[in-house]
């Protein structure tokens, strides 16, 4: 019986802290997006109305709502956006290449916490 | 477009950025290379983001940082502007000693306030600059920079600018030392700007 018990404290105690793991790298990640000045277009909370949004027809992707993704909403489409940018249907994201690997994975952890929230 | 002069003027100033710096003495530029031609008055004034008079001769102590741009830019400035954030990101404690003047090419559309708001969205130290369309051709021309209104297809941008996208790393004296290019690493300015920063001892 204690060993369950221990288990079972084992198992939450290890999902608490990957929890406060996850949320301390979406945490990171907004302050790499706000830092990064992605929210003049995406909006300080990624709900594509940043300040220069008006500014473009598409509009700047809503990071809350999955179907905003043109072009893919897995990690390594996120990334290659914004590596190299977009530049078809008359979308304008220039590329952010200087975005270091490490920094551009905690910024994708942070639009992906978006993605899943949905649109509030 | 870049006029082909102005591009070449560029290019051979930009060359002083093969030569190593020669640790010279306090009246030389460190790179070894003589920026003379750039705003040989080492000053210029126009209007801050506050509304303010901001003459250059007032940031002596300061290692500038000039980018000529607008706030309506989908490409140049704000990855340009984002690449800075790094950079600062590297500099560590002499970040606060280096500066980034923006000053708006489309002063039109710039206020003070826009710019002010405009470069809150990027973790660096910087000041916008706005005036007249004169006041801010004048600042141009000194620095051998150009700039040329387009007519965009988006009816929502109206027009955009191609523009100079180098940066202008200036001393504490007032001097250019150092062009950066848009192809340029963050971690590669940083370390200039430390270099530049210790041969004037501000450390």
């Amino acid at each position: 019986m204690n060993k369950v018990i221990f288990l079972l404290f084992c198992l939450l105690w290890g999902c608490a802290s990957a929890r406060a793991d996850t949320t301390a790298l979406e945490d990171k990640g907004k302050q790499l997006y706000l830092s990064y000045g992605c929210a003049l277009c995406h909006g300080r909370n990624g709900d594509g109305n940043g300040i220069n949004a008006q500014k473009f027809n598409p509009l700047p992707t809503d990071f809350h709502n999955p179907k905003a993704y043109l072009h893919g909403q897995d990690r390594d489409s996120i990334r290659r956006s914004i590596q190299y940018g977009i530049k078809e249907d008359s979308s304008i994201m220039p590329a952010f290449e200087n975005i270091p690997p490490e920094e551009l994975d905690k910024i994708i952890s942070y639009l992906q916490s978006l993605q899943r929230k949905g649109k509030r | 477009m870049l006029s082909v002069i102005n591009k070449i003027i560029v290019l051979i100033i930009s060359f002083g950025l093969c030569i190593p710096w020669a640790g010279g003495d306090q009246e030389n530029t460190p790179v070894g290379m003589d920026y003379g031609v750039i705003n040989p008055q080492r000053d210029f004034t126009l209007h801050d983001q506050d509304g303010k008079i901001f003459h250059l001769r007032d940031h002596r102590g300061q290692i500038v940082l000039l980018f000529f741009g607008y706030t309506f830019c989908p490409d140049e400035c704000p990855t340009t502007l984002s690449k800075l954030a790094r950079v600062y990101a590297l500099l560590g404690p002499i970040r606060k000693k280096v500066l980034t003047v923006f000053v708006t090419i489309d002063p039109k559309r710039d206020t003070p306030q826009k710019l002010k708001e405009y470069l809150r969205y990027f973790n660096i130290n910087a000041m916008g600059l706005t005036g007249t369309k004169q006041e801010i051709d004048a600042v141009v021309d000194s620095y051998k920079a150009t700039y040329e209104k387009v007519q965009t297809n988006s009816s929502a941008l109206g027009y955009a600018f191609d523009h100079t996208d180098y940066l202008y790393l200036i001393d504490t004296r007032g001097k250019t030392s150092h062009l950066f290019h848009p192809e340029d690493r963050p971690q590669d300015m940083a370390q200039v700007i430390k270099g530049l920063s210790s041969w004037l001892k501000l450390n």
